[in-house]
C-alpha cells in the first residue's frame, strides 16, 4: 500500500493540486495516497515494534494446491475463451475443475457440467441476449 | 398517513403479477443463496445484478432486495444442519443452532429462527415505513459539504464497527478509494491512473470488482471446507416448538429485533454486528444463561432476529440518503445507479413506485419466506446435500459470465479473476472486504462533493465546520476515526490492571 501511495502520488501530483482557489485534479489521488501511508506506516510500525501478530489461518499444502489449481483454470478459461468461444471454454473449465481438480465422479460430474452450461446459455444467451464470444469451432 | 397512502400505492406496484414473480424468485434466490456457504447475500447480489438489465428497475430492485433478505433466512439452514455459516451473520445462530441439532432439536432451532426472522423483519419493514421518509425529507436540506461528511462517515463507520483491525479495515476502503481514482479527472476531463492504457479511461467497474471480492474470492475460501460439510437430516414433524421454547423465546425476538432495527440504521454495522450484539445482550437477559453456546433457543431467537430486523432497517439510511451502510445496501445502490436511477434524498419523491414498491414487497417477502421456511425448511436442506465439488465450479462459471456481461468484453472478467484473488488475499489476511466495496461505490460523490465544498468556500476547509449539520457530521466522522484508538488504549489499560 505504501508503493501505491508513492505510485499515485508521482503520477498525478505533476496534474496540479490546486488551481486558483479551487481544488486540482491531483487533489483527492493525492490526498487518499497521504492518507493509505499514514495507515500502511502505522501497521507497518506496529508490526515491527509490536507484539508478535497471530499467524494467519493459511490452509495446508494439499489444499493451496487445490485453490492454486482451481485459479489456474479460471485463467485457462480467461485465454482460452478467444481461441474456443465462451461456452465451449466454459464447459471445459467445468469438466477440468469438477473431475481433474476437484475429484468428484466422473458421471455426476458430467450431468453438473452439462445442467449449468445450458443454464448459462438459456439466461444468457436466450434471455439477457448476449453476444458471447465464438472460437475457431463457431460456438 | 401519508406514509401509509403512499404504501398502499406501494403494494399495488409490488402485487403486479411481473414483480410478485421477481420478488418469489429474488426470495428463494436468497434462500438457497445463504444456505449456501461460501456466497452471501452481497455475492448473490453482485452475481445476480446483470441478469436486472433486461427487468424494469422496479422489479430489478424488488428481485435483489429479496436475495439480501432471503439471504437471512437461508444463512440459518447451514448454521444449525452444517455448523457452518451460510453467511456472516448467521455466525451466532451455528454456535447454539448446531449444538441443538446434535441433540436432535434442529426443527426446532430452524422454526425459532424462521419466526424471530420473519417478526422483526415485518416490524423492521413498518419502522421503515415510518423512519425513511422524515429522514429523506431532513436530507433535502442537504449541501456538498454534509454529502461529503456523510460519505467520509459511512466508510469510516465500517471501519471503525467491521471489527478485526479498524486499520486494517481503513487501509481495505482507503485500496477501494484508490480503484476509484483510474480513469478521467471527473471535473477537469484529465486522464489520472491510466498509465497510457485506453482501456483504464472508463475506469474500473464496481460490478466486476463486487464479483471478484465476494463471489469468486469466497468461493475459493470455501474450497479449503470441501471435506467438512455433512449435513444433519431434519423432517418437518420436527418443526413443531414446545410451549416452554416458545415462553423461552418470544420475548428475545423482541429484543433482538429492536437491536437489530437501530443497529441497522447506524451507517457501517449491518446485520453480523447487530446478530453478534443481540446474543451478546440476550444472555445477560436469560433465565438459563449457563446455556449460551450449548443450544440455547433464546440466543438464537436473538440472533435471527436481529439479523434480519437489521438488512431491512440497513435500507433506511441507502434510500433516504443514497449513503449505503452495509455491503449489501452497496451492491443495490449500485444497482440503482447502473438502471439509471439516481439515488439521494430525491429518490423517494422522484421514484415513488420503486422506492414504495420496494418496501411493500418487502412485507410479502417476509410471508413467503416465512412459508418457505416453516413446512419447506426440510426440502430446502436438500440443497445441502449436493456435493459442493458440483456447485463451486458453478458458482465460478456465473461468476465470469456475470463480469462479462457488465461491458460484454473479456476485460472485466480479467479485473474479477484479479479481485478474486484479491478478496481471498484479504481474508486470508483477516482484512474486511466491505470497506473497500463501500469505498469504490462511494468514491465518486466523496470526491465531487469535497471538491464542490471547497470551490464554494474559495478553499476554505472551515466549511464543514460552519454549518450546523456539517459540524455534527464532522464531529461524527472524527469520533469514528478516534473511537478504534481510544477502545484499543481501554483495551490495553484493563488488561494492564489486570
Amino acid at each position: 500500500m505504501l508503493v501505491l501511495s508513492v505510485v499515485i502520488t508521482t503520477d498525478t501530483l505533476p496534474q496540479g493540486m490546486w488551481q486558483g482557489f479551487t481544488p486540482g485534479p491531483a487533489f483527492f489521488p493525492v490526498l487518499i495516497a497521504g492518507f493509505t501511508a499514514i495507515l500502511a506506516a502505522q501497521l507497518l510500525l506496529k508490526a515491527w515494534l509490536g507484539p508478535a501478530p497471530e499467524a494467519t489461518d493459511w490452509p495446508g499444502i494439499a489444499v493451496l494446491r487445490t485453490i492454486g489449481l482451481v485459479y489456474a483454470g479460471l485463467l485457462g478459461f480467461f485465454f482460452l475463451t478467444p481461441v474456443l468461444g465462451m461456452i465451449p471454454a466454459i464447459t471445459l473449465f467445468l469438466l477440468t475443475v469438477m473431475i481433474g481438480i476437484l475429484r468428484q465422479p466422473a458421471v455426476g460430474s458430467l450431468i453438473a457440467s452439462a445442467v449449468t452450461t445450458v443454464l448459462i446459455y438459456v439466461v444468457f444467451v436466450l434471455w439477457l441476449g448476449l453476444p458471447l464470444p465464438k472460437g475457431f469451432l463457431g460456438l | 398517513m401519508e406514509s401509509l397512502d403512499l404504501l398502499s400505492q406501494g403494494f399495488a406496484v409490488a402485487l403486479m403479477p411481473v414483480n410478485l414473480g421477481f420478488l418469489v424468485l429474488g426470495v428463494v434466490l436468497g434462500q438457497v443463496i445463504g444456505a449456501l456457504p461460501g456466497i452471501g447475500p452481497a455475492a448473490g447480489m453482485a452475481l445476480l445484478l446483470p441478469f436486472t438489465y433486461s427487468m424494469e428497475p422496479v422489479s430489478g430492485i424488488i428481485m435483489l432486495a429479496g436475495i439480501m433478505y432471503g439471504g437471512m433466512y437461508g444463512g440459518t439452514l447451514t448454521s444449525v444442519l452444517v455448523n457452518v455459516p451460510g453467511e456472516s451473520s448467521s455466525l451466532m445462530t451455528a454456535v447454539d443452532g448446531y449444538q441443538m441439532a446434535r441433540k436432535g432439536k434442529a426443527g426446532a432451532a430452524l422454526t425459532i429462527a424462521a419466526i424471530g426472522s420473519f417478526a422483526a423483519g415485518i416490524a423492521a419493514c413498518t419502522a421503515l415505513v415510518f423512519v425513511a421518509p422524515p429522514l429523506s425529507e431532513f436530507a433535502l436540506r442537504f449541501s456538498a459539504p454534509e454529502y461529503f461528511l456523510l460519505a467520509a462517515l459511512g466508510i469510516s463507520a465500517t471501519a471503525s464497527l467491521g471489527g478485526s483491525s479498524a486499520v486494517k479495515a481503513l487501509l481495505a476502503a482507503a485500496l477501494g478509494l484508490m480503484i476509484s481514482q483510474i480513469g478521467v479527472d471527473p471535473i477537469s476531463g484529465i486522464p489520472r491512473l491510466t498509465f497510457g492504457e485506453a482501456r483504464l479511461l472508463e475506469g474500473i467497474d464496481f460490478l466486476p470488482v463486487a464479483i471478484g471480492v465476494f463471489g469468486i474470492a469466497e468461493v475459493l475460501a470455501s474450497i479449503e471446507r470441501l471435506g467438512d460439510m455433512h449435513p444433519i437430516r431434519t423432517k418437518l414433524r420436527d418443526m413443531w416448538l414446545t410451549a416452554d421454547e416458545w415462553r423461552r423465546s418470544r420475548m428475545s425476538i423482541v429484543r433482538g429485533g429492536f437491536i437489530g432495527f437501530f443497529v441497522g440504521v447506524m451507517p457501517g454495522a449491518g446485520p453480523t454486528i447487530a446478530s453478534m450484539m443481540a446474543y451478546v445482550a440476550e444472555r445477560k437477559f436469560s433465565p438459563k444463561p449457563e446455556e449460551f453456546g450449548k443450544g440455547a433457543i433464546d440466543g438464537i431467537a436473538a440472533a435471527e432476529s436481529a439479523n434480519n430486523a437489521a438488512s431491512h432497517s440497513a435500507l433506511a439510511p441507502m434510500l433516504a440518503l443514497g449513503i449505503p451502510g452495509s455491503s449489501s445496501t452497496a451492491v443495490l445502490l449500485a444497482a440503482l445507479i447502473l438502471l439509471g436511477i439516481r439515488p439521494g434524498p430525491g429518490l423517494m419523491t422522484e421514484q415513488p413506485d420503486l422506492v414504495w414498491g420496494l418496501m411493500a414487497s418487502m412485507f410479502i417477502g417476509n410471508i413467503v419466506l416465512l412459508v418457505i421456511n416453516l413446512p419447506l425448511a426440510p426440502v430446502f436442506a436438500s440443497v445441502l446435500r449436493i456435493p459442493y465439488g458440483y456447485l463451486a465450479p458453478g458458482i465460478l462459471a456465473v461468476s465470469l459470465f456475470g463480469a462479462y456481461s457488465s461491458t460484454l468484453s473479456m476485460y472485466p472478467v480479467g479485473i474479477a479473476l484479479l479481485f478474486g484473488l484479491v478478496g481471498w488475499l484479504m481474508m486470508k489476511l483477516d482484512i474486511p472486504r466491505a470497506p473497500l466495496v463501500l469505498a469504490l461505490v462511494l468514491a465518486p460523490l466523496l470526491e465531487s462533493s469535497l471538491r464542490q465544498s471547497l470551490l464554494l468556500s474559495l478553499g476554505s476547509p472551515m466549511i464543514f465546520l460552519e454549518r450546523p449539520i456539517s459540524a455534527i457530521l464532522s464531529i461524527a466522522l472524527l469520533a469514528s476515526l478516534v473511537w478504534p484508538v481510544v477502545s484499543v488504549l481501554c483495551q490495553r489499560r484493563r488488561r494492564g490492571a489486570a
